[in-house]
């Protein structure tokens, strides 16, 4: 679509700009959690530093991801109806996968 | 296979097959060319490794033992190589998304800094790899 291309070019760096540092977290959180059960994993998770930066990561990831499948699509398929339908299944996957992340987040954190 | 030629040998173009440009294919790989097509794969590899670990997310709100299979299928050694692969294209696409933000604010952009840096975060990235699985498995614990 017209006019989208600036956003797009300017919402991938700037989901970038973000998962740089949350990446690094990311990456030092996952030695700590190496092995752990449910229970150490919550406890982990409830902490509110982790729980805002793990939805942040979450929720960062997978829109910096959807505008990469994007491209990809967009560039490399040229069939107009698989073009379409990678689009439309980028779009599903990422939001659908996102939400229950989150939720799943918030499940582990506050749920029985 | 049965290409048409002129009396010198010549292969004559079908006119309704316009050539191509540019030829991808008679370009040497060069680090420049190299590293632009591996940080788009790297990603979609990372895509996929996103929904598996968004997975194992999902898993620990199905309760400790739905988790506890995930943590056993973590666990399994073809688990773990493909882990140390996602690591790798993690770091990899982490220090080269860096360097095109540096090139979007207009810096490194000469051939030699471009050359040099793509290097630097092939190196780098199989460093940081190397490092972060020797803490994984305790390795420096063992050290202490």
């Amino acid at each position: 679509m017209a006019r989208e291309g600036v956003s797009h070019w300017w919402y991938q760096r700037l989901t970038a700009v973000a998962l740089a540092p949350l990446t690094l977290w990311f990456v030092w959180s996952t030695i700590q959690l190496m092995g752990v059960d449910l229970a150490g994993f919550r406890a982990w998770l409830s902490g509110p530093v982790n729980l805002v930066l793990s939805t942040l990561f979450v929720c960062t990831l997978f829109y910096h991801m959807k505008l990469g499948i994007q491209v990809i699509i967009e560039d490399y398929v040229h069939d107009h109806v698989l073009n379409s339908l990678g689009l439309i299944a980028t779009n599903i996957v990422s939001v659908v996968f996102c939400v229950l992340t989150v939720v799943s987040i918030f499940v582990i954190v506050f749920g029985s | 296979m049965g290409k048409k030629t002129n009396l010198v040998g010549e292969i004559i173009q079908d006119p309704k097959v316009k050539p191509l440009s540019p030829h991808l294919q008679v370009y040497r790989p060069q680090i420049t060319s190299v590293l632009s097509i591996t940080h788009r794969m790297t990603g979609v590899v990372l895509s996929v490794g996103s929904l598996g670990l968004a997975s194992w997310i999902i898993a620990g709100a199905f309760g400790e033992q739905v988790f506890s299979v995930a943590q056993l299928i973590i666990s399994y050694w073809i688990s773990q190589l493909l882990l140390f692969a996602w690591t790798l294209c993690l770091f990899y696409h982490l220090l080269n998304g860096i360097r095109h933000l540096f090139w979007d604010a207009g810096k490194g952009l000469e051939i030699s800094q471009v050359t040099w840096s793509g290097w630097f975060v092939v190196s780098s990235a199989c460093v940081l790899n190397i490092i972060f699985w020797l803490i994984a498995y305790g390795f420096f614990a063992k050290l202490v």
